[in-house]
């Protein structure tokens, strides 16, 4: 059963990467990238917050027909991260999302991985109607998002009555 | 390869791709396919689809899926189909969902095919196969400014009973 | 998705093109194709060598056409697929006529598990073999895979699914 659904996720290649079905054995690098001793600029979570947080984004594909994908690099398979278009509950639109693991950052895989999953994202919703969740501190993940020529969406942050989180929108809104 | 992409005022038209696919299997799975060799269950809908998308390597052309630019919906396809058993290609046009009927974007999609087909790739003329049956197909075939050909190379096998009209570069205006 | 190239010890795994459909069609017209739908006319493989060109577009992988390095003879269809339809994703194999008793299935197959293992995350997979043919079971054999039950395939009919080893089981 596993075998059959994983397989029915389109894969994606760009450049350097390939993207691929999530499988349960990506799991501990998952979490490894949400631990909280992490310097990665999110919320911190432990094995088991991680574990449901991925199962809501792989269950995706089957509820919604879209979900993550888990990064890898077309070499040797040598999996790096993920980037997913997800819908968490309480979402209102579709979020464009990545995560490296850390020896992974700084080489523009996130950029080159969401720049395919955005263009997917397009051929399912049409521009404008997939965002990113980015808190206002995490520098790396604004530029990736400026890269990617999304936009601030002043007006779904204060729509949304967001503190310290900005939502960048990718494509013109209709 | 790169295939082409069109745009109309509505619509997004490009070679299709598995966000197509969920559309066309549910276009399948209706009488409405009967025109297009089904209905067919999942299964073969999914391998018909799969040739769709293959014969672009093959040819260098084939089928568009039609998009919504509103929304990205799939509502159908528009292009030059020409499997091996084809004397030569054929302008095909269907529209995934009765829902997307009725609206014009079965006229609004060919017109820019046929615009591409003739002033891009330069095609002196194509022909489409339509159903005697197939009212609406040969309304929109009349209005896209085909005619009834008799001199056309005889129909594939697949095809029985259909009529050619041949689609010809002066009379398709192309609809701003 | 362009498919990779891959490369084995005599081998070479590459993008299935229209280049390849005069030998698929002289296959599929021949007796040795009726495990897998033949004999069937030259429109029809057109159509199967379109199907599975659109597998590649519509999955993002595929099987591959096979090629002898040293001579660029196009030896077989071979790789990592999943038709709607099927009862799980599959590694197949279909090796051109002449081309049978050098062991090319095997070592085709084996990359191509490899790379679906690796690339595409797939953490078990399947062959279809016909109950009559013995050389496909002795490829399926030689891959460390076990013939595990049947299903009655919805264009093959009565086949046998042959288990290959999970991903920590096999090589490199």
């Amino acid at each position: 059963m596993a075998a059959r659904f994983g397989a029915l996720v389109p894969v994606l290649e760009t450049d350097r990467l390939i993207l691929r079905a999530p499988c349960v054995e990506d799991v501990p690098d998952w979490s490894a990238i949400f631990a909280p001793d992490d310097d990665f600029l999110g919320t911190p979570m432990d094995a088991e917050e991680a574990f449901a947080n991925f199962a809501t984004y792989v269950g995706g594909w089957m509820l919604n027909g879209h979900g993550i994908w888990t990064m890898t690099l077309r070499g040797d398979g040598t999996r790096i991260g993920f980037t997913m278009v997800g819908l968490e509950w309480g979402d209102a639109e579709p979020e464009l999302g990545w995560m490296l693991l850390p020896a992974y950052r700084g080489h523009g895989y996130a950029t080159e991985a969401a720049d395919a999953a955005r263009d997917h994202a397009f051929s399912l919703f049409g521009p404008g109607e997939t965002v990113s969740y980015i808190d206002a501190g995490n520098i790396k993940s604004a530029r990736v998002a400026q890269k990617l020529s999304a936009n601030r969406d002043y007006a779904e942050e204060a729509r949304l009555g967001l503190q310290d989180v900005h939502v960048w929108r990718h494509g013109a809104h209709p | 390869m790169t295939s082409p992409v069109l745009h109309t005022e509505r619509l997004v038209l490009s070679a299709p791709g598995p966000e197509d696919m969920d559309a066309m299997v549910q276009f399948f799975s209706e009488d409405r396919a009967q025109f297009y060799g089904g209905p067919l269950g999942p299964g073969p809908a999914w391998r018909r689809f799969s040739e769709y998308a293959g014969q672009w390597a093959f040819r260098g052309y084939g089928f568009f899926a039609v998009r919504l630019k509103d929304g990205g919906a799939t509502i159908g396809l528009a292009g030059p189909y020409h499997p091996g058993d084809f004397p030569e290609p054929e302008m095909a046009w269907l529209l995934t969902s009765e829902a997307y009927e009725g609206k014009g974007y079965a006229r609004e999609a060919s017109t820019a095919v046929l615009a591409h087909l003739f002033s891009d790739l330069k095609w002196r003329s194509v022909v489409s196969y339509i159903d005697p049956d197939n009212h609406a197909s040969r309304a929109l075939a009349l209005k896209l400014g085909a005619e009834p050909d008799r001199d056309s190379p005889p129909p594939p096998a697949a095809l029985p009973g259909v009529q050619a009209f041949r689609h010809w570069p002066g009379a398709n205006r192309v609809v701003a | 998705m362009t498919p990779p190239t891959l490369t084995t010890a005599r081998l070479t795994l590459g993008p299935l093109g229209p280049e390849h459909f005069d030998t698929m069609a002289n296959f599929y017209a021949s007796d040795r194709s009726q495990y897998v739908g033949g004999p069937q006319e030259s429109h029809r493989t057109w159509r199967t060598l379109a199907t599975e060109i659109g597998h590649w577009t519509l999955r993002g992988y595929g099987r591959f056409a096979v090629s002898e390095s040293a001579t660029g003879a196009f030896v077989g269809v071979i790789g990592p697929w999943y038709p709607e339809g099927w009862p799980e994703p599959e590694i197949g194999w279909d090796l051109m006529d002449g081309f049978e008793g050098r062991g090319y299935a095997t070592e085709a197959a084996q990359a191509a598990r490899n790379w679906a293992y690796t690339h595409l995350g797939w953490t078990t997979a399947i062959s279809l073999v016909a109950p009559a043919n013995a050389g496909s079971a002795k490829v399926a054999t030689r891959l460390g895979a076990h013939h595990e039950s049947d299903v009655d395939h919805i264009l093959f009919g009565q086949l046998q699914i042959w288990r290959h080893p999970a991903p920590a089981e096999v090589g490199p």
